[in-house]
């Protein structure tokens, strides 16, 4: 009973945990732009992160090490560097898109401006971070996150011609007004917020440190395949939601308060209210994942002592290096960018990096020194590869879209 | 000299033909002893081959064998891989960074997996 | 005796994590030193571990060398462990000495004693 329980909420986490705010951005944006058109990616994704997300967590427990320091291992030094640069600058990116998530939300309750929040909202993260039980944090976040249901109800509401839905996803064409690129830069911005790399340096080093063993891989399928699935339905929600409350009002998504407007239409004030609740967890939950992921890359490349459960003394360099990484994005974010851009940037450059963090995890999948008998069978082989190829497809893809749409305008 | 040093150098053989560059050695713990270890490791031959993004990914000398399509397009990178055994090597010029074989290239068999 | 165990260097050594004996992560293998015995082999006497070690392998290597002439100067030694201090050699290379008996985690230490050392509750563990 203890068991089922335990496996229920680590499902019920992943759900919650499972959308960021390059999830709420995306899917908001493409649903009001794209109406549903755009929806079959969202699945995609999914099925990418469920594939990579099982294989980082299997990896991790076998062989002890998390993805980072497999990556140098196995690229070199030198591309690992490169790698290293790029998925650090791109993970800081999204950290302050996430702060920004967090005192935005904050910001709608308490009516002050979400500049200011900012920096007290990343002085919160890092207490989180710095003193609290973690492990726990993140199952209240994960829980608080599941408010974000409140998204699927308002699509239920509105009540929607299922039937219509249903044919717009699975009948995709691209409007008029849109060109085949736009189409295909915001299919990638969805693939990369589905599918983003920190989740992966989070969950890889969270199962190095909680020593996982073969009950802990099963506990982690479940919640990978039950619990992602389920994010994923969340997201599909946020689209729908905009795509039938905003499109026929010619409303884009421009400032992250938009992303309520559905719910906020539909089910008023004591919607709006569990939504932002939503947010706040959805988006402090992946800001730590965030802060803590900047400090993992780098110890990992450089053999530091990195963790959560040690004393912050002794892994000196990891905790100062989370502490620069949060002050530096929070002046990335008071700086005045616009946080919808920043998410943009975040979840566009994330999908173009994919291939050199999940490449060198789907190799070490396959050595029998590291995996033994738990190594890839020729399901995750046949999966991890395909995607493989998807992530280099959609890699090589990304910067020429990002000029000719001149990123998405 | 480092390890880093003896993966630059090139591999001539005794007719001064060009067989390509060290991608690795392999140790093998026979040495004398040292500390806690145990017996010191030494250089038991080297893998010379042509340098590709796929040498250290364990294709090759590891029994990495999957995903099909990865395995057959990183083999045919590195098919003509050689083994030079320690006895089979004359000199290792570490300024000119060139180690000479002193047997032909015919001589040279090709590098042994291990696994663990 | 048992056969004598066999590895590739490159594969299983370089860039490896490595273990003090409280397990606690204690920097890389950043490269391999490589000496002539008096029989003529080529032994491993030791791993070259931190900044200079890895500026060296991504081919800064007279900064790497600088670099670790600097740091012997400071005192804070060389960065070199020597192969009779090494335990095992797996996924991990466990060495049989303490983190902080390491002159390559001297900059651990710094930050340590200067900056996180400094702020409150630096001595409790989160979990």
């Amino acid at each position: 009973m203890k068991k089922v329980f335990a496996v229920a909420l680590g499902i019920l986490t992943a759900i919650g945990g499972f959308v960021d705010i390059g999830d709420l951005v995306a899917n908001a944006e493409t649903g009001a732009r794209f109406k549903m058109n755009l929806a079959w990616v969202v699945i995609v994704g999914v099925i990418g992160i469920c594939v990579y997300a099982e294989m980082s967590g299997r990896v991790a427990a076998e062989s002890g090490r998390a993805v980072f320091d497999l990556v140098r291992e196995r690229l070199g030094p030198g591309p690992a560097l490169v790698n290293l640069a790029a998925s650090f600058f791109i993970n800081m990116l999204t950290l302050t898109a996430e702060v920004a998530g967090v005192a935005l939300a904050l910001s709608l309750v308490t009516s002050v401006n979400y500049l200011l929040l900012m920096p007290f909202t990343a002085f919160l993260v890092w207490v989180v971070i710095w003193r609290l039980p973690f492990g726990l944090m993140e199952k209240v976040f994960g829980l608080l996150g599941l408010a974000l249901i409140v998204v699927a109800v308002t699509v239920v509401r509105i009540g929607p011609d299922w039937n219509s839905l249903l044919h717009q996803a699975t009948h995709p064409h691209i409007s008029h007004d849109e060109t085949p690129f736009t189409y295909a830069y915001y299919g990638i911005a969805l693939f990369g917020a589905a599918m983003t790399p920190y989740e992966v340096f989070f969950f890889s080093s969270g199962a190095v440190e909680e020593k996982w063993s073969d009950s802990d891989l099963a506990t982690n399928r479940a919640n990978v395949f039950i619990g992602f699935p389920l994010g994923g339905l969340l997201s599909l929600a946020l689209m729908a939601g905009a795509s039938l409350a905003l499109a026929p009002r010619g409303i884009s998504v421009d400032a992250l308060s938009q992303v309520a407007l559905p719910t906020a239409f539909v089910m008023g004030k004591i919607g709006l209210a569990i939504l932002l609740v939503g947010i706040f967890a959805a988006t402090f939950g992946a800001a730590l994942e965030t802060a803590l992921s900047a400090g993992y890359t780098v110890a990992q490349y450089l053999g530091w002592q990195w963790g959560k459960f040690v004393k912050p003394r002794d892994a000196a360099r990891f905790h100062a290096l989370v502490l620069g990484t949060l002050i530096f994005a929070v002046l990335i974010g008071i700086s005045g960018v616009d946080p919808i851009k920043v998410t943009e940037y975040s979840i566009v450059l994330s999908a173009a990096a994919l291939p050199l963090t999940y490449f060198p995890i789907l190799v070490i999948a396959n050595d029998p020194d590291y995996m033994g008998e738990k190594r890839n069978g020729r399901l995750a082989n046949t999966f991890g590869f395909a995607y493989l190829v998807i992530l280099i497809v959609v890699s090589v893809a990304t910067i020429p879209l990002m000029i000719i749409t001149k990123a998405g305008a | 000299m480092l390890l880093s040093d003896l993966l630059r150098m090139r591999v001539v053989d005794v007719d001064g033909v060009d067989v390509g560059r060290v991608v690795d050695a392999l140790l093998v713990q026979s040495g004398p002893v040292v500390g806690g270890f145990g017996h010191q490791l030494v250089v038991e031959g080297i893998a010379i081959g042509r340098r590709n993004v796929g040498l250290r990914l364990g294709y090759h000398r590891a029994g990495v064998k999957g995903p099909a399509p990865l395995r057959m397009l990183l083999e045919r990178m590195e098919r003509k891989a050689r083994y030079a055994r320690w006895d089979q090597v004359d000199s290792i010029d570490e300024d000119a960074l060139v180690v000479r074989l002193r047997c032909p290239v015919s001589g040279l068999d090709e590098p042994p997996v291990t696994a663990a | 005796m048992a056969e004598a165990r066999r590895m590739w260097a490159a594969l299983k050594l370089l860039d490896r994590q490595i273990l003090d004996r409280e397990d606690r992560f204690a920097g890389n293998v950043d490269d391999v030193i490589l000496e002539r015995l008096d029989d003529g082999t080529l032994a491993v006497t030791g791993l070259w571990s931190g900044a200079g070690g890895l500026a060296y392998r991504l081919g800064a290597r007279r900064f790497g060398r600088w670099l670790q002439r600097m740091r012997t100067e400071l005192g804070d030694g060389d960065g070199v462990i020597a192969l009779g201090a090494v335990q095992t050699i797996g996924n991990h290379v466990r060495v049989a000495k303490d983190a902080h008996e390491l002159s390559s985690e001297a900059t651990e230490r710094w930050v340590r004693d200067h900056f996180i050392g400094h702020i409150p509750g630096n001595d409790h563990a989160a979990e």
